[in-house]
C-alpha cells in the first residue's frame, strides 16, 4: 500500500485518484464513483485491471459544473442529459 | 442500465433475502414493491406528475398477488444478470448442514452500489433532488431496508433531508406522511433503529459478539479447518471457502481484522476460538454498518 501523498503533490500533478480527487472537491466518494460510472466524469485507465486516474484540472472543473447546476435547481438526472448532449 | 422505479427497488430490496421461503422481511418488501409497481402505473408521463392516495395504495397492496409479483421481477432482473439465487451464506456456518437447501438473492454488485450511490449522491450532497429519489427512499424506509443498505452515519442524514423535504417537496409533503406499516412493522422499524445506535457502540458491539445466537445470520461462524500463523493465510482460507459457495466477495479492508463486503453485505472478520474437546480456530462475521 502506497503512502498518502501531500496534498502539494497532489496539487502539482496532472494526474489524480478518486481518493485525492475527493480531498481536492470536499466531496463524498460515493458521488465521484457515481459520476464517474455514469459516464459524467471523465477519466483514463491504461487497463481495466488498473486504477482509474484522472486529469486533476479537467475533474475539478467538472466537478464545479456539476455543482453549479445542482445549485441553480437541476436534478442529477437532469444534470447527465446535459453532461450527454454534449458529448 | 435504465431500470424502472419498481426494478430498481426490486434490485436493492431483494438482495440477502430468501428466494425459496417466506420470510417475514421479504413479505414486507414484497407489499411494498406492490406499491412501486402502482406508483409506475399512475405516473403521468406528460404532465410529470405521480397521481396517489392513501386508499389507493392501500387497496393495491390487498390486491396484488405477492407470488407473482417476486417471480416477475426475479425473473427480469435475471434475464438483465442483475440478480442471483445462491447458497445462504449460513451455509458456510459451523453449526449449519454445508448442504444447507436455503437460498438468497443476490444483487449485482456494481448496479446495487451504483442505485445506492445516486440516493446517496442526491440525499447527501446540496442540491435538488429528483422525484424517483424521494419516491425510493420513502419505498425503503416503508421496507426496513433502509436500515440495511445505509450506514448510521447515512441514516442520520438522509432522515434529516426527509425532514426538510416535507416543507419543500410537494411530492414529499403529500408521500412521506402515508405510513404502510403495521403496527408491528413500525415497532420492528423503532427497534432496528435503536439497535443500529446501540451496536455502533463499544458496549453494543461487545454484546453481539459474546451472545451472537441472538441473530445467527448476523454472526457466522466460520471454522478454518486449520490454526493459521497470520492473518492473510487465515482471510484467504475463510474466502476460499466463501466463493466456494457462490458467493461475491470484495475486500475493502486488510489486517487482523479485515472488512469484506459479501453478496454486498460489509462483515467484520474475527478471529475465534471455539472452546470443545479441542479448540476450533475460525472467523466470526459480524455485520458491520457503522
Amino acid at each position: 500500500m502506497s503512502r498518502q501523498r501531500t496534498i502539494e503533490k497532489i496539487m502539482d500533478s496532472e494526474y489524480v485518484t478518486i481518493g485525492e480527487l475527493v480531498r481536492l472537491a470536499n466531496t463524498r466518494y460515493s458521488t465521484l464513483k457515481f459520476y464517474t460510472e455514469e459516464g459524467m466524469l471523465p477519466f483514463e485507465q491504461a487497463d481495466t485491471n488498473l486504477t482509474r486516474r484522472y486529469k486533476r484540472v479537467e475533474a475539478l472543473c467538472r466537478i464545479e459544473e456539476i455543482r453549479a447546476m445542482r445549485q441553480s435547481g437541476k436534478t442529477i438526472p437532469e444534470i447527465k442529459e446535459i453532461l450527454n448532449s454534449h458529448k | 442500465m435504465d431500470l424502472t422505479l419498481a426494478e430498481r427497488f426490486a434490485l436493492i430490496s431483494f438482495n440477502s433475502k430468501e428466494s425459496e421461503h417466506r420470510e417475514v422481511a421479504k413479505q414486507n418488501v414484497l407489499k411494498i414493491l406492490a406499491v412501486a409497481v402502482y406508483l409506475e402505473e399512475n405516473y403521468n408521463g406528460t404532465a410529470d406528475k405521480w397521481n396517489f392516495n392513501e386508499k389507493d395504495i392501500k387497496v393495491a397492496i390487498k390486491k396484488a398477488n405477492k407470488k407473482a409479483l417476486e417471480r416477475t421481477y426475479a425473473e427480469r432482473l435475471q434475464n438483465y444478470q442483475l440478480i442471483s439465487r445462491v447458497s445462504s451464506l449460513l451455509g458456510c456456518d459451523l453449526y449449519f448442514d454445508k448442504n444447507i437447501k436455503l437460498k438468497t438473492y443476490v444483487s449485482n454488485p456494481k448496479e446495487f452500489d451504483c442505485q445506492l450511490d445516486l440516493l446517496k449522491a442526491e440525499f447527501l450532497e446540496e442540491g435538488p433532488i429528483s422525484d424517483e429519489s424521494i419516491i425510493m427512499v420513502w419505498l425503503l424506509l416503508e421496507s426496513l431496508c433502509f436500515f440495511q443498505v445505509f450506514s448510521l452515519y447515512e441514516q442520520d442524514k438522509i432522515t434529516k433531508r426527509i425532514t426538510t423535504l416535507r416543507n419543500e417537496s410537494t411530492l414529499a409533503k403529500a408521500l412521506y406522511p402515508i405510513e404502510l406499516r403495521s403496527l408491528w412493522g413500525t415497532v420492528s422499524a423503532d427497534f432496528l433503529r435503536m439497535k443500529s445506535h446501540a451496536a455502533a457502540t463499544e458496549t453494543g458491539k461487545g454484546l453481539n459478539f459474546i451472545f451472537p445466537f441472538f441473530e445467527r445470520k448476523q454472526s457466522i461462524f466460520i471454522d478454518t479447518e486449520g490454526y493459521f500463523p497470520n492473518a492473510e493465510m487465515r482471510l484467504k482460507n475463510v474466502l476460499d471457502r466463501i466463493s466456494a459457495q457462490g458467493h461475491i466477495y470484495e475486500v475493502l479492508r486488510s489486517g487482523d481484522v479485515p472488512i469484506v463486503k459479501i453478496d454486498n453485505v460489509k462483515y467484520e472478520l474475527l478471529p475465534e476460538a471455539i472452546g470443545g474437546y479441542v479448540p476450533i480456530h475460525g472467523v466470526r462475521l459480524r455485520l458491520y454498518n457503522l
